[in-house]
């Protein structure tokens, strides 16, 4: 049995259709990543799922539940971190987690549950008191007090530093070796590459494709991106008609080059930099992202 | 139930390290209670109209008239008997005294003087202060005239009170001023701030029902409004020796309806508020003209009869004078019943429509 399955979820506000008919197949066992820009209808999408939001049409199963029918059922075996992780104010670390726990009908213990997101020497601390990362994590603790089969985080390392971010990935990559489905929205390119078995790419209410982030960059960025300057410009013309150069742009003097065969494009790009005494500056090479995919496909960055 | 018991332990912990809302529901009224206590207590009664009527005409009755008149504390109004009453009636009066024909024969024949004092039932409270005043100076009066103190027989109706004083009056309105406050600035606010930081949504996707995560916030609120009540008792007992003539079951019953009404009325306000901000406005536009006009500190009596048309349309007038009553009066709780139905009637009718209104973000 697939975690969760969506057919055809649609849901609206007012004029606005926030999710315009997707279909999604969450595998069991899988980190399962939806990648979009602000507002293309990933939180949407989740709170539906998790019986925040009542769909308009669509079907949504939960391991076989259906969330708008058995709501107490799926709350029991879903674990949800929302977007705005903020507690109750005067209370503790560990009186948080436990005042959790009780909501359900089985719970972890609070110990395990510290432990398993590096908090156990902040279990007395207020919650006040916390970082944002340390924010975060406990927001994640409270998600998985229950022992849930699916995890959905929503946007879980937003607002922090790199090293706080690689933290919540490490504690997202144990949830995986435990056996849980977790559901990871984010606009992160890296974090989607990082941590996701398969992506869905969505953008205004639709899914637009899924796949593995590796499948995704082959079938939709196979090329690799050279980028240089120049001291004098050239015609693009010129420069799209080098070895192997599949595109050309220019910006602002900056060129971008996709190609197919990087090396042969990169020497030639020289060479002719050479012919003409041109110096050519800060030149790159480097593989297609998540983010080529979302360019290639929609024709607009995923970072507005 | 194990979810229920570790909010309501939760809740406790959350209310006692929050320095600012223990400062309002403890400190606060305690200060504000000796402050009016030493500066009023100390001066008397508060200003009383009364009603005589001289149905004898005697050269005696004319001089207790006389002499009543004479009194800071009262302001008399003479008149027929009828008008007289009527006014009481209508709550102009809080007490008459009704001088018998015969009265003067009576004396001289040595018998005792009949005399009647009417007392407003409904405001047994003021009325009682006016009526042992009056019992006070009467009898006085009477050792004057003739030797035995007993020449005047005054029948009255007796809830058997001695020593009626301002203190007597604030006490109870104090405690009511109290737990409406707690009422509107506790709970609700709460839970309009865990709306605003999304603390309610995420409730909503755990299995716990909102009805048990609010009926354990609606207990501890409860469980503070009975010790924030004892407190102020016991504040007021041992500062100015406050009488408490009501039985506690009737206390208790009065404190727990009133402060329920009050939460329902905080729960609509929270219900309707879009942001914290609307909601604190909209809670001092309620409890302001209530704690300055519903005849908490004062008797409705010295008022201006428009401020009492508009006092006995603020439901925190019925909250007092139930909790007055029964506490300083000794009243049943069927005496005070309008009191109690006006209580339940906004409880009940505030709660509904924050059902109505009520929103998860």
């Amino acid at each position: 049995m697939p975690a969760i399955e969506i057919k055809n979820l649609k849901k609206s506000y007012g004029e606005i259709k926030a999710v315009d008919g997707i279909d999604l197949l969450v595998e069991e066992n899988e980190v399962f990543g939806i990648l979009g820009p602000n507002g293309a209808g990933k939180t949407t999408t989740l709170e539906m799922i998790e019986t925040l939001r009542r769909p308009d049409s669509g079907n949504i199963s939960v391991l076989g539940l259906n969330p708008v029918k058995k709501p107490s059922e799926v709350k029991e075996i879903l674990g949800v971190q929302l977007q705005t992780t903020v507690f109750f104010d005067d209370l503790s670390v560990k009186e948080t987690v436990n005042l959790f726990r009780s909501f359900y009908k089985k719970s972890l213990e609070t110990q395990g549950l510290l432990e398993l997101v590096d908090l156990r020497d902040k279990s007395e601390a207020k919650v006040t008191d916390l970082s944002g990362g340390q924010h975060k994590r406990l927001s994640i603790a409270l998600a998985v007090v229950n022992d849930p089969e699916i995890i959905f985080l929503d946007e879980p390392t937003t607002g922090l530093d790199p090293q706080a971010r690689r933290m919540i990935w490490e504690i997202i990559s144990r949830f995986r070796d435990q056996g849980k489905t977790v559901v990871v929205t984010t606009h992160y390119i890296e974090e989607a590459e990082y941590l996701c078995d398969r992506v869905a790419v969505m953008d205004l209410g639709k899914i637009i494709v899924t796949g593995s982030p590796e499948e995704l960059i082959d079938r939709y960025a196979p090329e690799n991106i050279i980028t240089f300057k120049l001291e004098h410009d050239l015609d693009i013309d010129l420069i799209s008609s080098l070895a192997g150069v599949t595109e050309a742009r220019v910006h602002n003097s900056a060129y971008t080059v996709y190609t197919s065969s990087p090396e042969k494009t990169m020497l030639s790009i020289l060479q002719t930099a050479e012919n003409r005494h041109l110096a050519v500056f800060e030149i790159n090479l480097k593989k297609a992202t998540l983010e080529d995919v979302f360019l290639k496909i929609t024709g607009k960055s995923i970072r507005q | 139930m194990r979810s229920f018991k570790t909010l309501f332990i939760a809740n406790m912990k959350m209310i006692l390290r929050d320095k600012q809302a223990i400062f309002w529901m403890f400190l606060f009224p305690v200060i504000l209670m000796l402050i009016l206590g030493s500066v009023f207590g100390s001066s008397g009664e508060a200003h009383l109209d009364i009603g005589v009527v001289d149905l004898d005409g005697s050269p005696v009755t004319e001089k207790i008239v006389e002499a009543l008149g004479e009194i800071e504390a009262f302001a008399v109004h003479e008149g027929e008997e009828q008008e007289i009453l009527e006014k009481l009636s209508d709550g102009e009066l809080s007490t008459v005294l009704v001088l018998q024909k015969g009265f003067f024969e009576s004396l001289e024949v040595g018998k005792p003087g009949e005399a009647t004092i009417y007392m407003d039932k409904s405001n047994i409270t003021t009325s009682q202060v006016a009526a042992s005043t009056l019992t006070q100076i009467m009898d006085e009066f009477a050792g004057q005239f003739v030797n035995a103190p007993e020449m005047i027989n005054i029948s009255q109706e007796a809830v058997q009170t001695d020593d009626w004083r301002y203190v007597d009056f604030i006490v109870p309105g104090i405690i009511a001023m109290t737990l409406m406050m707690a009422g509107m600035f506790g709970l609700n606010m709460e839970v309009v701030k865990y709306r605003e930081k999304g603390i309610l949504r995420r409730i909503k996707v755990s299995p716990l029902p909102l009805s048990r995560f609010l009926g354990s916030g609606i207990f501890v609120s409860l469980v503070f409004a009975l010790i924030q009540t004892i407190l102020l008792l016991i504040v007021g007992f041992l500062a100015f020796k406050i009488n408490i003539n009501g039985n506690y079951f009737n206390i208790a019953f009065v404190v727990i309806l009133g402060t329920m009404s009050f939460l329902a009325l905080g729960f609509l306000v929270a219900s309707v508020s879009h942001s914290l901000k609307t909601a604190e406005m909209l809670t001092n536009a309620i409890t302001m003209p209530m704690m300055f006009l519903a005849g908490v500190f004062f008797p409705l009596q010295i008022l201006p009869t428009a401020l009492v048309i508009i006092a006995k349309c603020l439901p925190l007038y019925y909250f007092g004078h139930a909790l007055r009553e029964v506490m300083v009066g000794g009243a049943s709780l069927i005496s005070v019943w309008v009191d109690l139905v006006v209580l339940a009637g906004m409880g009940t009718a505030c709660f509904l429509a924050s059902i109505k209104f009520f929103r998860w973000d």
